[in-house]
Parts: structure tokens; C-alpha cells; sequence
């Protein structure tokens, strides 16, 4: 495990040198001079994504197979959840968790102090949660939208709630979902950068970093270009699934209710 | 599951079947049975309950009161009378749902899979039967039907005649007792309706136990044993297919025949 962390960490920097060095030519001296400060916020903003995405997913899973499900216990929490974390900023959901809780210390959090006082955990968590949210009432969306004779027709051979979800239903809904699911992976990019607000070096915040010594306005565009280059890769990756997963005619294939 | 001692020989027994939708309702109380290798009739005018019915009788629709019991065995359902009856055993149910198969109006293959796929999931998933012996069964089914050269298609690819039969051999793929068809010709081009309708004279000559919601009276004619004229949610008539059809004893039979025919 710490092989791997190593590893990573050597390559990470190795990238980002050798990335700088075959920039250096052709851009203006400002840029090379606060170049690997720009790569190491733009892979903190990688890493946040990219483990939020993944866990959010995950919860997501979890809570919308909550939500859809009729019993209430089950799906009046979801609601809540959801309702909450889609109903307020994810500014605000980032201060109350840090400054917020931060301010309970060592004495009041006890052994969770070490983790509220990182504004990297923190921001990793909120992320989460609040793209979690986003996510399920995405995944919502597909499920429901699904034509009821497809379920219908699972129940009628005797399935289980569980197989018929996990054969019939989540495979297609992930289909419909999938562009919208993209939207959401852009727009938490774009999100990630308020982690900047908690202390956090992510690409906002190291690029706020280098102007505050420069005062040069050039520095946000230069930020600005890298949050659109990873725009770029990640369009690329959803594309790349996309193709992956498609089906011949999915789209069209519409069974329509039965009467 | 107790046994149904009214049920006699009947291998399917509907008894005393209510539906009724946010007040409206639907069947006022159906009883009819169907024994092994005989083939049903479900006739009427749009409205009259027959799909309503056959939904009933594998609890895709739950009847708010009579009993249901295919060879003897009762579907599990609470009693009748409360304002929400329910499914008492979800395994019981499961268990029924797969020895009764259903065949759609719009076929509802599964749209994410082949069609191999599709015959073969039900008998994977639900009788845990081993993959390479679905696989094997799957090919056999559709060879059956017509669709040897389609197994590994999308159903967005075939026409809706194909759909229906590849829909036919993945209810034929569960070995139900029973199989139910809720207007299987109804969503078609009618010059597909033949093709389909070969399929199931196949299966009736075969002694195959039918419950058959249609419209074509043809075929009712020719296949049934017995025909069941709905009307307004109530029985209007039944009895074997040269009574119905040639001398109907009700107005209304007879007013709904002389307009399908």
C-alpha cells in the first residue's frame, strides 16, 4: 500500500516535470516560473474528483435504491438526504463541516478531530456527499423512466426485487443516465474548486496562491485553461464508457405501457 | 398452500375475481377454470376486464377479493375484504409467477439484451439452470419459432412479429404449467399477425394449457376449448367455441360479435 502511494506520488511529480519542461518554450515566463505550483493543485483537483466521483457513485447506488423503494422507512430518509444536500451550497455544506465542526477541536470530536481538522478530508467528504445526492436523483431519473413492461415482464417469470434491479433495471437505467451522470461529473469538477475556500491546494487555490505573489490577472486564465483541459479529459473518459456500454438501438428500443 | 376443494379438476381455478380501480370497477366477480391441455378464450370489447383479468391471475394486478389456484394450490393472498390486500409470500408468488408465463401486447423483451440473452435470463436467474444448458435451450426455443438466424440480435432490430415469437420461447424457456397471452397480436402489422398466431396453433396442438386474451376470433374459433365472452366486467357468456360463435345466447355477445367479425 505505501509502495503504491510511493509510486504514485513519484509519478505524479514526474509528470508534472516533465510536463513543465515541454511547456517552457512556448509559454511566457510567468506561466514556466509557477508551473509545477499549477500541476500540483491541477492533481489535487484530480485526486478530489476522481475519489468523490467514485465514492458519490457508490452512496448514490445505496441511496437510490432507498428512494424507489416502497418501503418508507427506507425511502422518506432518501428524500431527506437528497433534499438536503441538493438544497443548500455546497459553500455552505463546505463551511459547516469545517469551520463549523472544526470549531467543536480535539475535545469535542475525539478521535474524529484528525480528520475535521484536514480541509482535504473534509472537502473529500462534503464532495461526496453532495454529488451522491446529485447522482441518485440522476439514477432516479433512469429507473423511472424505464417503459413498466420491462419490469412487468421480469416479474412475470418470478424474479426477485434484487435480480430484477440488478439484471434489468440498473442496466438500463445506467444507459439512460449516462449522459446526464457526465453533466454531473463536469459540474463537480467546476464544484471542487470551492474547496480552495477550506484551506485546500487544489488548482483554485494554488492559482490564488501564485497571483497573490504577482498580482498578474493572466495567472486565472492560465487556471482557467488547465480546469478546461481537464474538462477535455474527462468528456473523453464519459465518451469512452459511453461507447463501451452501448447497445445497438438502445435508445430507440421503447415498449410502451400496458393498458 | 391449501388445497382448493371447489377447484375439482380444473388445473387453473379463478374464483369470485373483484378489481376495481379508484372506484372504478372492473371485474365484478369472475369465476372460471381451465383444465390441463385446454385452451381458453378471453373475448370482449376494449374495457370489458380481459387483460385486467389475466394480470390478475399471475398478481400483476392483486384482486381485491376472490382466489386464484393453479393445480390445486392456492396464490398466497391475504384475505379478502381489507382496503389493501397484499401478497402474504413473495417466494410463493415468485414460485407461481414462474409456473404461470405471460406473453405481452407489446412483447416487453428485455431491451438491453439479445434475444439469446432473453430466453435465456428467466430460466438463469429465477430455476437456476446452468448457463451452457440455457444456452443450449435458448437456440433449441428459438429455433422453434422461426429465429435460429436472430440469436444474437437486439429486439430493436426485428419486426414486431419477431419480437413476439423470440417473447413466446422465452415464456416457453421457464416449462411453465400454464401460459398466459394478453393480446399478443393486438401491437402488430397485420401482416405479421399469421406468423404469430402459427406459433401458438403449434403450441394448443401440442396440449400446452392456455389462457388466450385476443381479439382474433379465428383463432379463438379454431384453437379453444373454451370461450369466455366478457361484458362489462361480469361473464356474459362461455361455453365451447361453436356455441359461442354460432348461436350466442346474449345481446350482447351477439352485438359484439356481429362487430369483430
Amino acid at each position: 500500500m505505501f509502495d503504491l502511494v510511493q509510486t504514485y506520488l513519484n509519478l505524479k511529480i514526474a509528470a508534472s516535470d516533465s510536463i513543465c519542461s515541454a511547456l517552457s518554450p512556448i509559454s511566457p515566463e510567468l506561466f514556466v516560473n509557477a508551473c509545477p505550483r499549477f500541476f500540483d493543485g491541477f492533481f489535487v483537483t484530480i485526486e478530489l474528483l476522481l475519489l468523490s466521483s467514485v465514492l458519490g457513485f457508490l452512496i448514490a447506488l445505496a441511496v437510490v435504491l432507498a428512494r424507489v423503494s416502497p418501503n418508507r422507512f427506507l425511502s422518506i430518509p432518501a428524500h431527506a438526504y437528497i433534499y438536503v444536500f441538493r438544497g443548500t451550497p455546497l459553500l455552505v455544506q463546505l463551511w459547516v463541516l469545517y469551520y463549523g465542526l472544526g470549531s467543536m477541536g480535539a475535545e469535542g470530536l475525539g478521535p474524529l478531530w484528525p480528520f475535521f481538522k484536514e480541509g482535504w478530508w473534509v472537502g473529500l467528504l462534503t464532495l461526496t456527499l453532495n454529488t451522491a445526492a446529485y447522482v441518485a436523483e440522476i439514477l432516479r431519473g433512469g429507473i423511472e423512466n424505464l417503459p413498466h413492461g420491462q419490469v412487468e415482464a421480469a416479474q412475470a417469470c418470478g424474479m426477485t426485487w434484487s435480480q430484477r434491479m440488478r439484471r434489468i433495471i440498473f442496466p438500463q437505467a445506467i444507459r439512460i443516465a449516462w449522459p446526464a451522470y457526465g453533466n454531473e461529473v463536469i459540474l463537480l469538477m467546476k464544484a471542487s474548486a470551492l474547496v480552495s475556500t477550506i484551506t485546500v491546494m487544489d488548482l483554485m487555490g494554488q492559482t490564488r496562491t501564485i497571483f497573490s505573489r504577482s498580482y498578474d490577472l493572466s495567472i486565472f486564465l492560465y487556471g482557467a485553461i488547465l480546469y478546461l483541459v481537464l474538462a477535455g479529459l474527462l468528456t473523453l473518459g464519459l465518451r469512452l464508457v459511453e461507447a463501451r456500454m452501448a447497445i445497438p438501438s438502445f435508445t430507440q428500443a421503447k415498449s410502451s405501457r400496458q393498458p | 398452500m391449501t388445497t382448493n376443494g371447489t377447484a375439482g379438476q380444473d388445473y387453473l381455478s379463478v374464483t369470485d375475481i373483484h378489481k376495481d380501480f379508484g372506484g372504478l370497477e372492473v371485474l365484478k366477480g369472475i369465476t372460471f377454470g381451465a383444465r390441463q391441455h385446454e385452451v381458453v378464450s378471453l373475448i370482449g370489447a376494449s374495457g370489458s376486464g380481459k387483460s385486467t383479468l389475466l394480470r390478475c391471475i399471475n398478481l400483476l394486478e392483486i384482486p381485491d377479493r376472490g382466489e386464484i389456484a393453479v393445480d390445486g394450490k392456492k396464490l398466497p393472498l391475504s384475505p379478502s375484504g381489507r382496503s389493501h390486500r397484499h401478497i402474504t409470500n413473495q417466494r410463493d408468488v415468485r414460485l407461481f409467477r414462474a409456473s404461470l408465463a405471460m406473453v405481452f401486447q407489446n412483447f416487453n423483451l428485455w431491451a438491453h439484451m439479445t434475444i439469446r440473452q432473453n430466453v435465456m435470463e428467466g430460466p438463469v436467474q429465477v430455476l437456476k439452470v446452468p448457463k451452457a444448458e440455457a444456452a443450449e435451450q435458448a437456440e433449441a426455443l428459438l429455433a422453434r419459432v422461426g429465429l435460429s438466424d436472430k440469436l444474437d440480435a437486439y429486439p430493436a432490430h426485428l419486426s414486431g412479429g419477431q419480437q413476439q415469437r423470440a417473447a413466446i420461447a422465452r415464456a416457453l424457456a421457464m416449462q411453465p404449467k400454464i401460459l398466459l397471452f394478453d393480446e399478443p397480436t393486438s401491437a402488430l402489422d397485420p401482416e405479421l399477425v399469421g406468423e404469430v398466431l402459427a406459433v401458438m396453433r403449434d403450441l394448443a396442438t401440442e396440449g400446452r394449457t392456455m389462457v388466450v386474451v385476443t381479439h382474433e376470433m379465428g383463432f379463438a374459433r379454431e384453437v379453444s376449448e373454451n370461450v369466455i365472452f366478457l361484458h362489462q366486467g361480469r361473464i356474459g357468456e362461455q361455453g365451447p367455441p361453436e356455441q359461442i360463435f354460432q348461436s350466442p345466447k346474449t345481446d350482447a355477445c351477439r352485438k359484439f360479435l356481429a362487430s369483430v367479425l
